[in-house]
């Protein structure tokens, strides 16, 4: 579904991106993980349209996106999250999923209430419908960014870090919400540094280290594979996986 | 001929002097806290103001100079003090309060200077031969102080402290403030600075033009040229902008139309937001994210 | 709660007691006796026989309009347009030179000054809008403001320079309204602001007006949910800049004489102050900032310094202490005395 191919990237002569080429299929679930600075969210940034990569292709559904921009990105069903629970801090929880409804121009305002509903029901958001996103506690904040990628359309997410700073009962409730958007078809690759919250969660991971792509199988392959051993060294992140 | 694109040149370079000594307050307090301080050249029309009354007391130009330098910095401390810290955040209300600040700042001047143009007399008078060329003295005055105030605020930055964790700041903030530079203290001593150094303009040009209580918005503008076509945060940007917008001016206004003066520097304003958003030196990138 | 009525002894017609007394709905009414007291005032200058009054409405009337149209860019795209004046002008000018050298009648002026407007905003506003962050097009629209103005002042033979130039003439009557009196261009003022609330509204209502609000919050979510930033910025700036500039058509005739001073930056900027005190992404803001900056210092005559001095310091105190403007503050008490609001209030 997604094809990324040899992307390279450079911040001022720094290489962020050397030679990345991944393939996730339609309806996997892919984890992305590395350590601090190995260019994990440039990556989702090149893929999303926030950068423009200096080399590379990226094939969306067999067709050829890259440098489009972002929200041509999220009208062809190509949504990301951005780390640390970004929202819209003055709308209400339903007024962010309007904004996200008004998307696909198809819908007219009965679909995308209908849609709307929906999302509620599923994301468990019904009761704070009418909070303002910035008086949500931190768990259910991610779950809007997720709920909102999902009323855009998304066929595919990608989720950055969506787990971090969440205490255990809030991560188990973001998974549960991950496995239910994937369980309705989307494509899912997720950024995350709790190796504990993939592991339950991916089919399979990709690791990154300095800007290349250095392991790429399920979970039990990855985290006996040398090489990434080795890059997380002195890390305490490989001790929860 | 010859003579002509001399006195034209240097007319550029004194008027461009001018203007950068203006704009490093513009690009550094941009640069630095992301404020445009629109009421920056209020400080330029106090600062002439200053010297005026100065003179008229029997102080002497010089005696006016520094001390239109010493209020407008306690003036810019004072602003940043009050106003513009809790604006830190938010650049959009930052620009917003400083639009509030020249309305009162120039207002207040108006009512209480009157809008009747004033005169200072210059400290020199008459001309200066080279060769076959004369300038005037005074005009050549305003150009090596100019200079000089440049050269001690370029010094400034490289051999103080404050000056050090003014350039470090301006490379990495989050990182300057990890190494124990501190930000509020820096951010005070570059509203001071920056207010410093627009007061002197503002005296020198008491010294050539007529004062107004209404005359801070040109240099305003001109600043805000040079600090975007220098690249906004670089220093030697802004100042060598400057003397290019100087000498555009110059020769435009000598060559083409006079009267459309400052209309030169807004089509190279836009021009260069428009195609070369960086400046011409690129300093800071806009990140995307 | 018990039932509206209650049944009789022994299933007899039922005795309707009385309703359950809803608490009242303040919320719902004050908008609503706010615009019937704009109402009120707006028919005031029709029905006062006071030259006076009426050249106020007039005024007033246009400002308002101004400040309406100025907020869709500021208040709901949240970007720092400081070139209103300029478009302002352009409206005035445009519409003018139509009129008095090619025997174009006002009411067909009108159409062709605004889609000049439209061009030029649309020619300035696409290179000035691909930047993030607002700086660079703050910077951007107030040298073209101060460009146009030069502008105007120097090009003696198209503008008339620095003096400015006549508009000795009026609309031609419509729907029997006779343009040319006093009351015949508040009529026509008046029209202006309610055509400019009008569209403000609707934009508002509209997709593009979510997306704008959205931009508003956090511009790099929105277009991670597909909207055209870019896109719905143009728009914004396209349609406040083309209503800036309806007003400026209906200046012409009203004043008689237009004037380069007319796009002063300096004025773009007292109507961005009004726009921040009143309160910006309200349809009420602008009014109660115009009412409250240009209405009540003309009542009294306050001299225009002292006027602009005040204006700035409510500007510096609103932007430290209430962003949200005079408007916001009463939307918040509002809402803090009124049923749980249900979805996106009206302000």
């Amino acid at each position: 579904m997604l094809r990324a191919e040899s992307i390279c990237h450079n911040f001022g002569g720094l290489e962020v991106l050397r030679d990345v080429s991944i393939h996730i299929r339609a309806g996997e679930i892919v984890g992305l993980i590395g350590p601090n600075g190995a260019g994990k969210t440039t990556l989702f940034n090149a893929l999303s349209g926030f950068l423009n990569p200096a080399h590379g292709s990226i094939f969306f559904e067999g067709g050829d996106v890259t440098g489009l921009a972002p929200h041509r990105l999220a009208e062809r069903g190509l949504v990301r999250t951005f780390q640390g629970a970004r929202v819209f801090p003055r709308f209400t929880v339903r007024e962010s999923l309007r904004v996200a409804t008004d998307l696909p121009m198809r819908r007219n305002d009965a679909q995308a209430a209908a849609l709307e509903g929906d999302v509620l029901e599923t994301f468990g958001l019904e009761e704070w419908a009418e909070v303002e996103a910035r008086s949500l506690p931190g768990g259910m904040m991610r779950i809007l960014g997720i709920a909102m990628a999902m009323s855009a359309g998304a066929k595919m997410l990608l989720l950055d870090e969506p787990a971090a700073g969440l205490n255990d009962v809030e991560v188990a409730e973001l998974q549960e919400v991950i496995r239910r958007a994937h369980s309705r078809g989307v494509t899912i690759c997720v950024i995350e540094h709790n190796l504990h919250f993939l592991m339950g969660l991916v089919q399979r991971a990709l690791v990154l280290d300095a800007g290349m792509l250095i392991a790429d199988g399920t979970p039990y392959e990855v985290t006996r594979n040398p090489s990434v051993i080795e890059a997380f060294l002195g890390g305490d992140d490989i001790a929860e996986g | 001929m010859l003579l002509d694109f001399f006195q034209t040149s240097l007319d550029g370079l004194m008027v461009g002097g001018l203007y950068a000594t203006v704009a490093l307050g513009i690009t550094l307090v941009f640069g630095l806290v992301g404020i445009l301080n629109f009421a920056h050249g209020q400080m330029v029309m106090l600062g002439a103001y200053i010297v005026f009354f100065a003179t008229a007391a029997g102080w002497g130009f010089w005696f006016g100079l520094a001390l239109a330098m010493v209020c407008m910095a306690l003036f810019g401390l004072l602003l940043e003090r009050v106003v513009f810290r809790r604006t830190l955040g938010n650049p959009m209300a930052g620009l917003a309060v400083s639009l509030g600040l020249i309305m009162i700042i120039e207002n207040l001047a108006a009512a209480a200077f009157t809008p009747d143009p004033r005169f200072v007399d210059p400290p020199l008078v008459g001309s200066v031969a080279l060769g076959s060329l004369v300038f005037s003295s005074q005009r050549l005055l305003v150009l090596v102080v100019a200079g000089t105030l440049i050269g001690a605020f370029y010094l400034f930055l490289q051999k103080t402290q404050i000056g050090k964790g003014i350039r470090a700041m301006a490379q990495n903030r989050q990182g300057a403030a990890l190494v124990g530079v501190r930000i509020t203290r820096v951010t005070a001593a570059i509203f001071a600075a920056g207010s410093a150094l627009a007061g002197a303009a503002g005296a020198l040009l008491a010294s050539l033009f007529a004062i107004t209580p209404f005359m801070g918005n040109t240099p305003l503008m001109k600043g805000f040229i040079l600090a975007t076509l220098g690249g906004l945060g670089s220093v030697p940007g802004a100042i060598a902008a400057g003397f290019l917008l100087g000498l555009a001016e110059s020769f435009g206004s000598r060559y083409l139309s006079a009267s459309f003066r400052d209309g030169y520097g807004f089509i190279l304003l836009i021009a260069t937001l428009l195609f070369l958003p960086n400046g011409l030196f690129g300093a800071r990138t806009k990140a995307k994210l | 709660m018990a039932n509206a009525t209650d049944r009789g002894a022994a299933g007899e017609e039922p005795i309707p007691t009385g309703r359950p007394r809803k608490p009242i709905d303040w919320r719902g009414i004050a908008p609503l006796s706010g615009w019937l007291l704009l109402l009120a005032l707006a028919i005031v200058p029709i029905v006062v026989d006071s030259r006076y009054i009426v050249y106020l409405g007039t005024l007033l009337a246009l400002q308002a309009a101004l400040a309406t149209s100025l907020n869709l860019i500021i208040g709901y795209a949240g970007q720092f347009a400081l070139s209103h004046a300029a478009f302002y002008g352009i409206g005035a000018y445009a519409s003018a030179l139509l009129v008095s050298s090619s025997g174009m009648g006002f009411w067909a002026s009108v159409p062709v000054a605004v889609m000049i407007a439209v061009t030029i905003a649309i020619v300035i506003g696409y290179p000035a809008l691909r930047y993030t962050g607002g700086i660079h097009f703050a910077l951007i629209t107030f040298a073209f403001g101060e460009l146009l103005r030069l502008l105007a002042a120097n090009w003696h033979d198209l503008t008339g320079g620095p003096q400015g130039m006549q508009a000795p003439y009026s609309p031609e009557p419509l729907l029997g309204i006779d343009f040319s009196t006093g009351r015949g261009q508040y009529l026509l003022a008046a029209a202006v602001l309610a055509f400019s609330l009008l569209v403000v509204a609707a934009i508002r209502a509209s997709r593009i007006g979510r997306g704008l609000t959205a931009i508003r919050e956090d511009e790099v979510l929105a277009a991670s949910l597909g909207i055209d930033v870019t896109r719905s910025k143009l728009f914004a700036f396209v349609a406040s800049s083309a209503l800036a500039a309806l007003a400026g058509t209906a200046y012409a005739p009203f004043m008689g004489f237009i004037s380069p001073e007319l796009l002063n930056a300096g004025e773009s900027v007292s109507m961005v102050g009004v726009l921040i005190v009143g309160g910006m992404g309200t349809l009420s803001g602008p009014i109660i900032g115009t009412l409250l900056f240009v209405a009540i210092p003309e009542l009294f005559r306050i001299a225009r310094l002292y006027r602009l001095v005040i204006l700035g310091a409510v500007i510096v105190l609103a932007v430290l202490f209430m962003p949200d403007g005079i408007a916001g503050l009463l939307k918040r008490w509002l809402r803090r005395f009124g049923p749980p609001r249900s979805s996106a209030g009206e302000g």
